[in-house]
């Protein structure tokens, strides 16, 4: 019988790892398929020879269906990959670092503050830059205002997992409260654009747009991956994690700023775009386990193909009407929700 | 393994940028180069270089769709907003969705090719983002703000003149220019003592509106006073109390798409308004409401409170508030030409009660 | 002396909890710490741990102080198991035990951290349930698998803050006598807090009686447990039966 245990632990984690590659074969074909979907009357086969054109050797296509996919589709299945991969994976990392299953980067109060910012550029005027990025800039200033409330009230208390929870909730109410009374005092069209604006989206998705959403993701990625291990140590809890040499209140505090720095400039572009932060986590978590080195690059690939997923129904569905993509988002985490209520078996979460 | 598995992200991420950094060097964007241009200035004070003439539009809101349709330019249109093509139905009814003007959709009107987008002007954003995406393709976008009354004559011209249509713009434009400056003459010179004092309500209940909006406007063309003119924000919701102790003397209520999804168009029965005005009637101390004794309490549809239409509502309301000075104005007939002599679309239903 | 604490003072704010403790462990050695609920023996595991620092005393390891060990290494030299893990978390019993390894390895886990692993699975009798999930094993399991976590650490000093606490008889004994053999075997120190003055007397080399912050007794379990210094500290009649060196304790009433 010697190295069973060894045997059966190295079969599972191959499987983890043909997990990640299918979904990451998954994500390609998704990719492709949605490029090739879309309100404009283009057959697959203009679209693929615009896109391949920019690669391959192939006679130009015609201007119109290259500004299609190159200029709008593209920018948008990126931005949606990017989007989903970083929203999944700050939940994924706020879930282990609070060891709360129902922590997200929102309960962190990031999106309420980003939406009051964007409220305000939308309603008042207001903001730090004037111009197209008003909108944005607002939004990601008031996230990091609020990340930083967090985290000094977090700190204040000894980085516990309940006193962040409190801080993200109080902050969340905070914001949402001032957006309503900005939302009572709006002229009816500004009112609009802040309701649309809450409701999320990626129909604004632009080559301007995906560069620093993909910038921000490769600065904060790296380390909130290489947290694995601390990560996984927390979740024992915190005096074993410290005895283990893991630095719990600097851990704590570092990946709550990484993960909101995440957010908030993904929120900024495309707006709250609910449950993903939220779901994705679980969903990897029944594909792969908690051990968080095969969790985190999972939830990232499933956030991403969740969004894609969604932006592509939002987009196809009644087109050329979009349907706002947080409705679907939203709509893919309640069933979900109640499944997790219901499941009998305790292998998950207390 | 372990690191296998963190590597893949990785490499996605990086097939992710180099895709990126292929499509972000595109070459020239421009679909369409136009012969001859015409600089005009929009209602969001930019200079808009359109091609001379316009020979296609994408139409964002209906109150842009409504003045080329006075000026029979709709065979030019070849997108709409879903309820540009409600309201002006059957007009639109063949011509392709674009989204509105807060969530247009790009990849349609780039399929389209118009010459000019329409939409409103405003810090919503999304002027900003329709020119910065649609100008680099050769497609103009020009804001017009023709849910302001005042401003509808002036972009019925901008219009005309952009369409090679200047003689029917100015006939339409005198349509309303006329209509207001008739009323304001006869208002003018009331003392503040004797204008009526007027409660005005949306279709939720007791919601009212303040200075700046389009029933503020309303109320103060037509000779009123807005009770809530002073209140801090546009459309504050106000207690029952507030209005008792007000007591206005007439009463305007706007009845919504609830209880009127058509607008009032094909109704030959008044009963869904006359139900909205029982409703405020029957309101607790609302029988002793000054408006309520004297009967001038009036239910108006929510297609008359926007765009063209609204020069209807000024009339009406004129009318209602001084019926001495406004005997020979008939509201009623002038709604008739508007619709029918000007948009060319079946002039039929119940709009206002009673 | 391979651990030692001289003169140890902590407090919680104003709460005093340690009050000049000095106590010291050898190499291969079992000690117990007894005494009621508050009297210090939570506190004087973190202290030793390195979690707190004491305001006024020290604790060495080998004779270095403990503050100037680089915290990595002292990770790997000292293991702590505390009281109280959550019951429920999304790891496998696999994956817990292999946190232990986490002061050895960098972020790639080795040949030899998976098999000193599965080693101590095997050992434990545990190797069919590597794949569970720890949420989904009893409550005896669980401590097993936690404790099996901290013998993967390999350190040289081990700290047990309740190590039986909740577990049927048969669990108490397993643990208590796996721990005994460690001790024997590769000379490694145990120090455990213990409520059950039985298992304290039975499996211990010495006893350490704290009571209100302080040292009352320390040495072998028969000079430690007599039944009038219990009722000082517990306030309980207890009648002591069995041999000199490890007494069995019958508490009585309340005094």
């Amino acid at each position: 019988m010697r190295g069973k245990a060894l045997r059966l632990y190295r079969g599972f984690v191959r499987r983890k790892v043909w997990v990640i590659l299918s979904l990451l074969l998954l994500l390609f074909l998704l990719s492709l398929l949605s490029l090739s979907l879309g309100a404009a009357r283009l057959g697959p086969g203009e679209v693929w020879r615009a896109f391949f054109s920019r690669f391959l050797p192939l006679s130009p296509p015609d201007r119109l269906s290259e500004v299609i996919v190159w200029e709008l589709r593209v920018p948008r299945v990126l931005l949606a990959v990017l989007a989903g991969a970083g929203l999944a994976l700050a939940g994924a990392v706020s879930q282990g670092l609070l060891r709360n299953p129902l922590a997200s980067p929102y309960t962190l109060g990031i999106s309420s503050a980003a939406g009051f910012g964007a409220s305000l550029a939308l309603v008042l005027g207001l903001g730090v830059v004037g111009g197209e990025y008003l909108v944005v800039a607002n939004a990601f200033c008031f996230a990091l205002l609020a990340t930083l409330l967090v985290w000094a009230l977090g700190l204040k208390k000894g980085m516990s997992p309940e006193s962040v929870i409190l801080a993200g909730i109080a902050v969340m109410y905070l914001f949402s409260s001032l957006t309503s009374i900005l939302q009572y005092a709006a002229e009816p069209r500004a009112l609009q654009g802040v309701v649309f604006w809450l409701m999320g989206g990626l129909h604004t998705a632009t080559w301007e747009g995906v560069l620093p959403v993909l910038v921000l993701l490769l600065l904060c990625s790296p380390p909130l991956l290489g947290s694995s291990w601390d990560l996984n140590a927390i979740a024992v809890g915190d005096e074993t994690a410290r005895s283990l040499g893991v630095n719990v209140k600097r851990v704590r505090g570092m990946g709550l700023v990484l993960l909101s720095l995440l957010t908030a400039g993904i929120v900024s572009f495309t707006g709250t775009i609910g449950f993903i932060g939220l779901v994705s986590p679980h969903l990897a978590r029944m594909l792969v386990g908690g051990d968080h080195r095969f969790l985190l690059p999972c939830s990232c690939l499933v956030g991403a193909l969740l969004l894609l997923g969604a932006d592509t129904l939002a987009r196809t569905l009644l087109a050329p009407t979009e349907i706002p993509v947080g409705a679907i988002t939203s709509l893919l985490g309640i069933p979900f929700f109640l499944h997790l209520l219901l499941r009998k078996r305790r292998d998950y979460w207390p | 393994m372990a690191g296998k598995a963190a590597v893949l992200p990785a490499v996605l991420v990086a097939v992710l940028l180099a895709a990126g950094y292929l499509g972000y060097r595109a070459g020239s964007k421009t679909l369409v180069t136009p012969e001859s241009t015409l600089t005009v200035v929009d209602d969001s004070g930019k200079y808009v270089e359109v091609p001379r003439p316009v020979r296609s539009l994408a139409v964002l809101h209906s109150d842009a769709g409504e003045i080329l349709c006075a000026l029979g330019a709709e065979n030019l249109v070849v997108g709409v907003s879903p309820t540009t093509k409600a309201k002006l139905s059957p007009k639109f009814d063949n011509v392709s969705e674009v989204g509105s003007c807060s969530s247009p959709n790009y990849e349609k009107i780039v399929e389209l090719r118009p010459d000019v987008v329409i939409t409103y002007s405003g810090s919503t954003g999304s002027e900003e983002q329709l020119r910065s995406r649609l100008e680099p393709l050769g497609i103009r976008v020009l804001c017009l703000d023709a849910y302001k009354l005042e401003l509808i004559p002036k972009d019925i011209r901008l219009l005309g003149l952009m369409l090679g249509r200047e003689e029917r713009a100015e006939e339409y434009a005198k349509f309303f220019e006329n209509l207001v400056g008739l009323i304001e003459n006869r208002v003018s010179g009331l003392p503040a003592e004797n204008r009526v004092r007027v409660y005005l309500e949306g279709h939720k209940d007791y919601q009212t509106a303040s200075y700046g909006t389009m029933g503020h406007s309303i109320i103060t063309a037509a000779g009123g006073l807005n009770l809530a003119a002073g209140e801090p924000v546009p459309y504050p919701i106000i207690s029952s109390e507030w209005v008792l102790e007000k007591d206005p003397d007439v009463i305007l209520k706007n009845a919504g798409s609830k209880v009127l999804p058509s607008g009032g168009r094909g109704l030959t029965d008044p009963g869904p308004l006359r139900q909205v005005r029982e409703a405020l009637l029957s309101r607790p101390g609302w029988s002793e409401l000054k408006a309520v004794r004297e009967n001038r309490v009036y239910v108006v549809s929510w297609d008359l409170w926007g765009g063209g239409s609204q020069i209807i509502t000024l009339c009406h309301a004129a009318r209602w508030f001084y019926p001495s000075l406004f005997q020979d104005l008939d509201p009623l007939p002038l709604h008739r030409q508007l619709v029918e002599n000007f948009w060319g679309l079946e002039y039929r239903g119940v709009f206002t009660y009673p | 002396m391979k651990m030692e604490a001289r003169g140890v003072h902590f407090s919680y704010g104003s709460l005093l909890a340690l009050r000049g403790v000095t106590l010291g462990a050898e190499e291969g050695e079992v000690v117990s710490l007894v005494g009621p609920n508050g009297s210090g023996k939570t506190t004087l595991l973190r202290c030793l741990d390195g979690i707190l620092r004491p305001q006024r005393g020290s604790i060495l390891l080998d004779g270095r102080e403990l503050a100037r060990i680089d915290p990595r290494e002292l990770s790997r030299r000292v293991g702590y198991l505390p009281q109280g893990s959550p019951s429920s978390f999304p790891l496998t019993v696999f994956d817990t035990v292999l946190l232990g390894r986490r002061p050895h390895l960098g972020w790639r886990v080795g040949e030899r951290d998976l098999r000193v692993v599965s080693g101590l699975l095997e050992e434990m009798g545990m190797e069919g349930l590597a794949l569970r999930h720890f949420g989904e094993l009893s409550g005896g399991e669980r401590q097993k698998v936690l404790l099996a976590r901290l013998l993967a650490q390999e350190p040289e000093v081990l700290l047990l803050d309740e190590p039986t606490a909740h577990l049927d008889l048969r669990h108490q004994l397993e643990i208590l006598g796996l721990l005994r053999r460690k001790a024997g075997e590769r000379g490694i120190t145990v120090v455990m807090a213990l409520h059950d003055l039985n298992l304290a007397s039975g499996f211990s080399d010495r006893v350490v009686l704290l009571h209100r912050g302080r040292v009352l007794a320390s040495g072998r379990p028969g000079s430690v447990l007599t039944p009038s210094r219990l009722e000082r500290v517990y306030g309980v009649r207890v009648r002591r039966m069995g041999g000199k060196g490890r007494p069995y304790l019958l508490p009585l009433r309340p005094s």
